[in-house]
C-alpha cells in the first residue's frame, strides 16, 4: 500500500512542483516505485518540470470520465523507471472534479506503488481541498519569504482539520550566504514559527532553473539536499542539509562576499 | 552580565539585521492573523504561556479555551506537568 503524500504550499511559485518532481525522482532513484500525480487542473505544469509534455496521451480527467484506466495514463520517466506522471488537463475546468473523483483515482493506483505524491495547486480553495482529501501525509513547501510562512501558516490551520497522519515541512530555495550575513529569515526561525517537524532544507540551486528549460531534473548544489529529503521521509530520520556549511571560516565569508558582488 | 562579557569579547552583534527585521515582522502579521480567529489566538497564548510554565514545571501542557460572555473574552487556561521544579531550579 502506497503513501500518499499531498505537496501544498498554499503560495504559488515556492517550488511544491519542483520539490515533488525531484523527490519522487530521488526515491525512485533507489529503488521505490513512484507515481506523481498533478491534481492542478487547469493550471498543471508537472509534464513540462518533467519533460514528459510530448508523451501525454491520458490525463487524469480522462481517467475519471473513464475513457482510460489510471494504469494507462500513466507516463514512465524517460530517466526513471520506476518513476510515474499521471499529467493533469490543461484546458479543463476544474470545478467539475471532485474530491471522491480523485479519490478514486488514488484508490486505483495506491497497491502499484510505494508512494503516491500528489501535487497540490496553490491556493486553499477547492483544488486544495481536493488534493488534501486523498492523501494521508502533508508536505508543507515554504521558501524564506514572510508572505510563503504566512500563506504556509494559514494552510497548517486548514491541514489541522484533515485528518492527517502526519505533516512535514520542506523549506526550499534557501540562500546559506544570505541567512550568514542576516539577509534572509533563518531556517531555524521558520521551523520555530511554523511548529512542524522539517523534512528536507533544499538550497537555492541555478542547476534547478536551468535544468527545467530543458525538462531535467536534479541540480549539482541541491543534489545532497534531496538525498537526504528521500532518507528522512523513507527512515523517519531527520537529517537536514546544511546550506551555511560552505560559507563558514576565512573561505566561506570570500565565497559570500563574491556570490553578493556577482 | 553575560550580554555585557558578550560585548567585551567583541562577539556581540548589537546591529540589528535584515533577517531580524524580518522576523519581527513575520511574527506581528502571524500575530495579526491569529488575532481574528479565537481558536488561534488561544493556541499563539497556550505556546507563549507553555514557556512560562516550563520555568517552573517539566513537561507542562497548556490547552487555553475561549469563551465570548457579556463582560467580554473570558480566558481559561487548563495546565498539566509532570511534576513541579525545585527552587534550586528555577529558571527565572
Amino acid at each position: 500500500m502506497a503513501r500518499k503524500i499531498v505537496f501544498t504550499s498554499g503560495k504559488g511559485g515556492v517550488g511544491k512542483t519542483t520539490v515533488c518532481a525531484n523527490l519522487g525522482a530521488t526515491l525512485s532513484n533507489l529503488g521505490f516505485r513512484v507515481c506523481i500525480l498533478d491534481v492542478d487542473i487547469g493550471l498543471n505544469n508537472l509534464d513540462v518540470v518533467m519533460g514528459i509534455e510530448n508523451k501525454v496521451v491520458f490525463d487524469i480527467i480522462d481517467v475519471i470520465e473513464s475513457r482510460c484506466r489510471a494504469s494507462q495514463a500513466l507516463v514512465q520517466d524517460k530517466n526513471f523507471e520506476n518513476l510515474y506522471i499521471l499529467p493533469s488537463a490543461h484546458s479543463y475546468r476544474g470545478e467539475e472534479v471532485s474530491a471522491s473523483d480523485i479519490q478514486s483515482v488514488v484508490k486505483s493506483l495506491e497497491n502499484s506503488f510505494d508512494y503516491i505524491f500528489i501535487d497540490c495547486p496553490a491556493g486553499v480553495e477547492q483544488g486544495f481541498k481536493r488534493a488534501v482529501s486523498c492523501a494521508s501525509e502533508a508536505v508543507v513547501v515554504v521558501t524564506p519569504h514572510i508572505s510563503s510562512i504566512r500563506d504556509a501558516d494559514k494552510v497548517l490551520s486548514i491541514l489541522a482539520t484533515y485528518n492527517l497522519n502526519q505533516k512535514y515541512l520542506v523549506v526550499n530555495r534557501v540562500r546559506g550566504d544570505l541567512m550568514m550575513n542576516g539577509e534572509m529569515i533563518d531556517v531555524d526561525e521558520i521551523i520555530r514559527f511554523l511548529h512542524i517537524p522539517v523534512l528536507g532544507v533544499i538550497p537555492e540551486d541555478d542547476d534547478i532553473t536551468a535544468l527545467s528549460s530543458i525538462g531535467a531534473l536534479g541540480g549539482r548544489e541541491s543534489n545532497r539536499a534531496w538525498m537526504l529529503l528521500a532518507e528522512n521521509l523513507h527512515n523517519g530520520t531527520q537529517k537536514v542539509y546544511d546550506c551555511k556549511q560552505k560559507y563558514r571560516g576565512l573561505f566561506g565569508s570570500f565565497r559570500r562576499n563574491i556570490k553578493r558582488k556577482v | 552580565m553575560a550580554l555585557l562579557g558578550e560585548i567585551l569579547k567583541g562577539r556581540c552583534n548589537l546591529k540589528v539585521t535584515i533577517a531580524q527585521i524580518g522576523e519581527n515582522r513575520l511574527k506581528r502579521v502571524l500575530v495579526d492573523d491569529k488575532e481574528n480567529s479565537p481558536e488561534k489566538l488561544c493556541e499563539v497564548l497556550s505556546s507563549d504561556f507553555k514557556n512560562v510554565c516550563e520555568c517552573y514545571m517539566d513537561e507542562p501542557n497548556v490547552v487555553i479555551t475561549a469563551d465570548i460572555t457579556d463582560d467580554g473574552i473570558e480566558f481559561n487556561a487548563h495546565v498539566t506537568a509532570k511534576r513541579v521544579k525545585s527552587i534550586g531550579v528555577l529558571t527565572v
